[in-house]
């Protein structure tokens, strides 16, 4: 065996993040819009102007550029710029906590009843239906009308209402991973159902279910300034964008900027999180990294 | 048989596997005898649906319930009925006294998992070393076949290799616990002839260094020619004739044999024409009281189709299921 004519060198794969920032567009934009928001957040203590809550009864409603109010104020004379500084801390935490937490769940619930099947399919299953009647506006004002209304029991509320289609989607490809020849081969191999689980079902599932929580990030954006919106997320007087839309739904006519400012944020965010969901669908394939 | 003297390590008695479907019990596997010695190349030939692939799956126990189950037989590995252990006992042995080898590489190989880690894999389950020493271990095993360039092999995808690399990488993992019988199952169908060559030469030669028996399924006759020292024809889930790979070449005894030689292009016969069989095997759902080879048979008698011939020792260490083996013997000769 002197000559292997068939073997094709083997590339080794190496992680190179700024190549596939230049390849995936989506991401370099996505992830571009991401972080400053982040770094907004992170930082609006520092770079904030004023204090968010910080009232001007003087200068009220000021329009944009005004001198010493970038962004204007609005109707309680409160700081625009450091009021949308400070919302993007909530807004963040709605987009991301939510979908990680109730991803992780989904992963291992999926997991079990698409592998496992039989009873426990039939259990977790029917009990994804039964949550997935729940409409989501209704469970948030379920939640907040008994726990009170809040950041933490709008994320719980969230929580509970992306666990069941999370499952369905690793469940329905968990379902086909298990036809799979390699989950055959590990079967060949002498592996259990659990260690199938955890060495093939869980890696091979991953990244399908990362695309579709990344991809719901910017939907979550929105939904989240929903309830903040119709009262029942954040409280005043606590900055937060779907509330500041809200604040300045009754001046819309005469001075937009008070309701359009947080509106755009809400929609550069969510536009932010869908590049960055479809790139990282992408990318977390293997077979997309040569 | 011949291999009465050597060391048994495995015997498969009556082994019956069926699957239920919505058109009735396909007998996929019906009263299938034979033994394995230490160290043996056995090969399996028939066309697809002969049953020969649900008889290496029947071995593993890696037959898909539902619809399949076996429902009847004995299959002895190592002195134990392997039918009679439980799924965790059958686990333990799955991988390291008995393992597999399949058709299409690159769709039997995680497409997540670098080749080393899953080469490793078995050997972290079933010789309980880390993650470490398994992987130093996989390369080794990659050494011993011949692998250009091991070290970077173990660090690439599935996707990364050719198929005929994948299929070493298959092999490395089902030899990587040194099992004493390993069972490939169409493993060269998909591949093309050179790479073909090489990946049966490597088999061979790797069975025979770690005194690993072979049962070898596959479709065609040549394969099994380089690689086996004994071969079993199946048709219709019934062995139909059984000998030393030399005597099937030379003088069939089975008309179906005789069939399948006869439509594989020989140097021996350049300048003739391929003779293809007629007709169709039957369904496997079919209820058959006789020969289930009757339909196709240029030798049958009436009494072929009321009476199943079994299969016996037609002459020493040559076992036809005809009764007009001998006739058949001579068909062959008359035709070439």
């Amino acid at each position: 065996m002197a000559v292997t004519p068939e073997i094709a060198p083997v590339e080794r794969p190496v992680w190179r993040p700024w190549a596939l920032m230049t390849r995936h567009k989506s991401i370099a934009a996505g992830s571009a819009i991401v972080l400053l928001v982040v770094l907004m957040a992170l930082l609006a203590p520092v770079l904030s102007p004023y204090d968010p809550n910080e009232v001007h009864p003087l200068d009220r409603l000021k329009p944009i550029g005004s001198p010493g109010y970038l962004l204007g104020a609005d109707q309680q004379g409160r700081d625009m710029l450091t009021r949308l500084m400070w919302g993007a801390r909530s807004s963040l935490a709605i987009a991301v906590l939510p979908l990680s937490i109730s991803a992780i769940i989904g992963l291992a619930l999926g997991a079990i009843a698409g592998y496992l099947g039989r009873l426990s399919e039939t259990l977790i299953m029917r009990g994804m239906d039964v949550v997935f009647g729940l409409p989501p506006i209704l469970l948030a004002i379920a939640v907040s009308a008994t726990l009170g209304p809040g950041l933490v029991n709008l994320m719980l509320s969230l929580t509970i209402v992306l666990i069941p289609p999370m499952t369905r989607v690793t469940y329905q490809v968990v379902v086909g991973l298990k036809e799979q020849a390699f989950v055959e081969a590990a079967r060949a191999a002498g592996a259990s159902s659990f260690q199938i689980i955890f060495s093939q079902i869980l890696p091979n599932s991953l990244a399908p279910t990362i695309a579709y929580a990344a991809s719901l990030a910017g939907a979550m954006v929105v939904f989240g300034a929903g309830i903040s919106f119709i009262g029942l997320g954040i409280q005043p007087p606590d900055p937060d964008w779907g509330r500041m839309i809200n604040d300045g739904r009754e001046v819309l006519d005469l001075k937009p900027h008070v309701s359009t400012l947080p509106g755009l944020a809400i929609f550069v965010l969510a536009a932010g999180f869908n590049f960055l969901g479809d790139g990282v669908r992408d990318l977390l394939d293997p077979r997309m990294r040569q | 048989m011949s291999t009465a003297e050597a060391v048994e390590l495995l015997r498969v008695e009556g082994l019956r596997t069926h699957f239920f479907t919505r058109h009735g019990v396909a007998k996929a596997v019906d009263g299938v005898d034979f033994s394995l010695a230490k160290g043996e190349r056995l090969g399996l030939v028939g066309e697809s649906g002969s049953g020969k692939s649900v008889t290496a799956l029947s071995i593993m126990r890696l037959v898909r319930d539902p619809p399949g189950r076996i429902v009847g037989g004995r299959i002895l590995f190592e002195g134990q009925d392997l039918l009679a252990l439980d799924e965790a006992a059958m686990r333990r042995l799955r991988g390291s006294r008995l393992s597999m080898i399949f058709q299409d590489p690159i769709a039997y190989l995680d497409p997540v998992m670098r080749v080393g880690d899953w080469i490793a894999e078995t050997l972290m389950l079933h010789r309980g070393l880390g993650r470490k020493p398994a992987l130093t271990e996989a390369l080794r095993i990659l050494r011993l076949l011949k692998v250009p360039s091991p070290e970077e092999v173990v660090h690439a995808y599935p996707f990364q290799l050719s198929g005929g690399m994948c299929q070493r990488v298959l092999i490395a993992t089902a030899i990587a616990t040194e099992p004493a019988l390993v069972i490939a199952d169409e493993a060269t169908s998909a591949l093309d002839v050179t790479v073909q060559a090489s990946i049966l030469k490597t088999l061979t030669e790797l069975t025979e260094t770690l005194g690993t028996a072979l049962l070898l399924t596959t479709h065609n006759m040549l394969v099994v020619r380089k690689a086996c020292s004994r071969v079993m024809v199946m048709y219709a889930g019934r062995v139909v004739e059984s000998c030393a790979t030399d005597n099937l070449f030379q003088a069939p005894l089975h008309p179906y044999t005789i069939g399948l030689l006869n439509s594989v292009p020989a140097l021996e016969s350049i300048g003739q024409p391929l003779v293809p069989m007629a007709g169709e095997p039957p369904l496997p759902t079919d209820t058959l009281p006789g020969c289930a080879f009757y339909a196709r048979c240029p030798l049958r008698q009436s009494r072929c189709q009321v009476e199943r011939p079994p299969l016996q020792e037609v002459r020493p260490g040559r076992w036809s299921a005809c009764f007009f083996a001998e006739q058949a013997g001579r068909m062959r000769h008359a035709a070439g």
